[in-house]
């Protein structure tokens, strides 16, 4: 089947899956090289298919929206899930368009899909994470964590949950958590107000006794967290329950104590219960990998483990929970997810004290002074005491940086594939790739190209204009010379050396007061195409190892681009050089057909000049015969007179067979034998042109010369055969009454040269005729249809004058003349 | 024959001065009066002077348009003056039909064809 677009070969090249199929049917009449790559079916198993039975496409919504979206707006994009020829499934971000006949009727869709796997895969990990987190959970000792519908069905029943309340998930999923209480607190409609409360506050906490699967209590708190999606729907419950059997033996004993010896002792046992609990705690949570930590109001510290100091940039646990709140802030600054400073009041653990349920943040956070951005999932809840006074705040910090930054990879790489699979234009691509590498990556990119190896500075873009001179950015030259790729963190005066071209731009690197420096090469194959250099300055981004890589990710996508573009473009410039071919060889033709017909008319001429003189003689001789029949005698004299003109005719016939004989030498690129004999030059020319003057009363044809007489040792014949030929000519393309002159004079630098010269007022030689005017069969375009001639004459004057060991040159303006200057050397003499 | 009071006027025009002379020559044996021009612009002054009854016309030849003269003795003499038309050229029917000839002759001619044609052109 013939592919429908000429595009596709230009379809092929892009890095995408590129598909065309009929409209209404779907029959797909176009597979590209990238399809092939993606799906794993060759072009002959996919043609004639039709789209979604052979990828077993599954829609993400109603397949006749997608329908309609096409036949309505013409165009339609989103995610598609398609299987692999290997029975893989791959997603894909699909845009398609309809395509339009000129009477406006659809006729083709055009669909691209990019792989977007991998990024489904990376949201797959985070998942994976939360379930790894989920296990924690499970295996935290003395805690059941588990889910409520609604309703107050059980939904989910973790290990943990198992372990504390003895129910196997089978035996309590699905009924409801009533079954935990006791029958007296069911009756009292605990259960039901446990869930009215969480619904209304959000959350609630609640200490009494439980019952066990074999029936057994034991006395516990728990929390209930209502549940809800984006849009505030409510999806459930969660609750935490904590057996505190312990707890409470500790708290009658210490009643008891109390009771028995004094407020004393009391406030000692509660300290070493805080001091147990809190160990307990710490004991639990040291190892999450979780940034956990336990502050209060007062900014205190209570606990915090390892992941905690670590993220907050201590290097122990003892230092991070000596350092005062403000020294801890101090060390940071804080963004929102879209990089604005967010207000410190509003962090979790400081609405918690206020008694507030914050929500959830996510936020991104730099240690000052040259550290990494990393982001942080920050949840707070606050601990309150019987008094309902916040006692501290549980801040939960989850470094989420490497999701996100491959997160954020994964987006940037499809929108960078996205970008430059749409351009060919190889000076268009160096801007592409800069423009998306600013302000994503850092905070200028310039990109240097080699080519021909002349180093060019083929785009930049900076993410502000701080008014810097482009100019005053690492030389093009030096970057080109880097080598392998380079990352430089921090940037001291050692780093910027290198790429100065002198003193003066040295001191204007040190002013852009540059952070860090990523310089990758653009390798496509085994070429290096230029380079890709990254740069932050005023944003004090410090680049790392995976900045690093996501460069050299940028730059593989970059150099493959540009590389196709070049590609396109030589084969578009092939294109370009075989339509010249063409032409050029169409004119060679065309030329030659001219040279073909003006040789036939060449033939006929001088077949009509040879029967000429036979004609003539042929009706002499008849004349003579007439008149003999008729008279009986014909005068002596008369007699004479005839036969001597048949002579004459026969011997004028003689010199044209032996000028043909000539012309046939000059064809096979002979040179004439000539005849030489002494001749005197003056009168040789005198006579030719009086013979001349003879045949012709439409114009004068003037001879001039300083000289007598001249002796030379020419093939006299040929000679006067060459002049007449000139002289033909100039006569022939004059006006009337526009007169011939004919110079004799010797030649200027040598007096044993003579040069005669034929100039006329005639209608000229076209500029780009005069090279080829001694050329067998060639006439002057302005004279082709208008003048008979067979474009023989001056090629035979050229072949006897150069014979004879002379030149010929011919000077023309259109309109005004034309002369024709001979030089001839008077003796014969060796070359 | 046009009688003995007045002798027929034939004008020949060709470029071959050796070929004039020779049809100058058998036709005056012929008792007819001829004039020759070796090129087109002469051809149609000497027309002009006296209107020829007859033309014979040499098609190769050079300056000007042979169609020219024709023309113009067609002008002269009406339109169903005679002309004839004598060539070297092969295409020797086609430029006498293109000239409205009434005959040709293809170089090298029978003198004694050229004769008859121009006396029964004559009677025409």
């Amino acid at each position: 089947m013939d592919q429908p677009f000429g595009l596709g070969e230009l379809l092929n090249l892009a890095p995408i899956g590129a598909i065309v199929r009929l409209f209404g049917v779907d029959t797909i009449v176009y597979w590209s090289r990238g399809a092939q790559e993606l799906y794993g079916w060759k072009p002959d198993e996919a043609l004639g298919r039709v789209t979604h039975s052979l990828l077993q496409t599954r829609f993400p919504v109603p397949r006749q929206a997608v329908d309609d979206a096409l036949q309505i707006e013409g165009h339609w994009s989103g995610e598609l899930v398609h299987t692999r020829r290997d029975g893989q499934e791959v997603v894909v971000a699909s845009r398609q368009a309809v395509h339009l006949d000129p009477q406006g009727s659809p006729t083709f869709i055009l669909e691209l899909n990019t792989d977007i796997t991998t990024t489904k895969q990376l949201e797959a990990t985070l998942r994976e994470s939360e379930e790894r987190f989920r296990l924690l959970v499970d295996n935290v000792e003395g805690y059941a964590i588990y889910m409520l519908s609604p309703e107050g069905s059980v939904l989910t029943w973790s290990e943990s949950a198992r372990r504390l309340q003895d129910f196997r998930p089978d035996e309590i999923v699905g009924h409801n958590f009533a079954r935990f209480y006791t029958p007296e607190a069911v009756a009292a409609g605990v259960p039901e107000q446990i869930l009215r409360r969480a619904l209304t506050s959000g959350r609630t906490e609640e200490e009494g006794w439980r019952l066990r699967k074999d029936g057994s209590r034991y006395w516990a708190n728990s929390i209930t967290t209502a549940l809800r999606d984006r849009s505030g729907a409510l999806r459930g419950f969660a609750r935490i329950t904590r057996d505190l059997s312990e707890r409470r033996d500790a708290e009658e004993a210490r009643a008891r104590a109390s009771r028995e010896e004094g407020a004393r002792a009391a406030a000692e046992a509660a300290q070493a219960e805080i001091r147990a609990s809190r160990d307990q705690l710490a004991a639990i949570l040291a190892g999450v990998a979780d940034g956990i930590t336990a502050i209060t109001p007062g900014g205190h510290i209570l606990f915090a483990n390892a992941e905690a100091a670590r993220l907050c940039g201590f290097a122990t646990v003892d230092e991070f929970v000596r350092a005062t709140p403000a020294e801890i802030l101090r060390r940071f600054e804080i963004f929102d997810e879209h990089g604005a400073p967010f207000p410190l009041n509003q962090l979790p653990t400081r609405v918690s004290f206020g008694g507030h349920q914050p929500p959830q943040r996510l936020l991104r956070f730099r240690v000052r002074g040259g550290g990494q951005e990393r982001w942080s999932l920050v949840n707070a809840t606050a601990i309150k005491d019987e008094q309902d006074n916040v006692r501290m705040a549980v801040s939960v910090f989850r470094d989420v940086t490497d999701s996100k930054r491959a997160e954020d990879t994964a987006r940037f790489l499809a929108a960078v594939n996205l970008e430059l699979s749409r351009s060919l234009d190889f000076d268009e691509i160096p801007q592409t790739v800069a423009d998306l590498a600013v302000p994503a990556l850092a905070d200028w990119c310039v990109v240097d190209l080699a080519q021909d190896h002349t180093p060019r500075r083929a785009a930049i873009a900076q993410g502000s204009d701080l008014g810097q001179e482009h100019d005053d950015l690492p030389d093009a030259a030096k970057l080109l010379s880097a080598g392998k790729p380079r990352l430089v963190e921090t940037v001291t005066d050692a780093d910027l050396t290198p790429f100065a071209r002198d003193p003066l731009h040295m001191e204007k690197l040190r002013r852009l007061q540059l952070c860090s420096i990523i310089t990758v090469p653009l390798v496509a194959g085994s070429r290096v195409l230029g380079r890709l250099t990254l740069l932050t300055a005023e944003s004090q981004r410090h680049l790392g190892e995976k900045d690093l890589v996501t460069a050299e990710d940028l730059a593989l996508r970059a150099a493959l681009a540009l590389d196709n573009a070049r590609l396109y473009r030589e084969s578009q410039q092939q294109t370009e050089a075989h339509v010249q071919l063409n032409r050029a060889l169409r004119d060679t033709l065309t030329q030659l057909e001219v040279s073909l017909a003006t040789r036939d008319e060449f033939l006929a001429s001088a077949s009509h000049d040879l029967k000429n003189p036979i004609a003539s003689i042929k009706a002499m001789a008849q004349l003579l015969e007439r008149r003999l029949s008729r008279t009986g005698a014909i005068a002596p004299e008369q007699l004479h007179e005839t036969l001597g003109r048949i002579n004459a005719v026969a011997t004028r016939a003689s010199g044209q067979v032996e000028e043909l004989l000539d012309l046939t030498r000059m064809r096979l690129d002979r040179p004439l034998d000539l005849d030489r004999e002494s001749v005197d030059v003056v009168a040789l020319v005198r006579d030719l042109v009086t013979e001349h003057q003879q045949i012709t009363d439409r114009l004068e044809i003037t001879f001039e010369t300083s000289l007598s007489a001249v002796e030379a040792h020419w093939d006299s014949r040929r000679v006067v055969r060459a002049l007449s030929n000139v002289i033909d000519n100039a006569v022939k393309y004059s006006p009337t009454d526009a007169p011939v002159r004919v110079r004799l004079q010797t030649a200027e630098d040598r007096n044993d040269w003579v040069v005669i010269t034929v100039e006329d007022q005639g209608i000229g030689i076209p500029s780009e005729d005069l090279a080829n005017v001694f050329q067998r069969f060639q006439r002057g375009q302005n004279v082709i249809g208008q003048f008979a001639g067979t474009g023989i004459g001056l090629a035979s004057a050229q072949h006897i004058v150069e014979s004879h060991g002379g030149t010929i040159h011919a000077t023309s303006e259109l309109g005004v003349g034309t002369t024709i200057a001979i030089h001839l050397p008077l003796q014969e003499y060796a070359l | 024959m046009n009688g003995a009071a007045q002798p027929a006027r034939v004008l020949v025009v060709d470029d071959d001065p050796d070929m004039l002379l020779v049809i100058e020559a058998a036709l005056s044996d012929e008792g007819l009066q001829v004039q020759t021009a070796a090129d087109g612009p002469s051809a149609i002054d000497l027309m002009q002077l006296r209107p020829p009854d007859l033309l014979i016309l040499d098609v190769t030849l050079p300056s000007m348009d042979s169609s020219s003269v024709a023309e113009r003795m067609r002008e002269l003499r009406g339109d169903a003056a005679p002309v004839l038309v004598i060539t070297a050229d092969g295409r020797a029917a086609e430029k006498a039909r293109t000239l409205r000839a009434y005959g040709y002759l293809r170089k090298p001619f029978e003198l004694t064809n050229l004769i008859t044609s121009v006396l029964t052109g004559l009677q025409r």
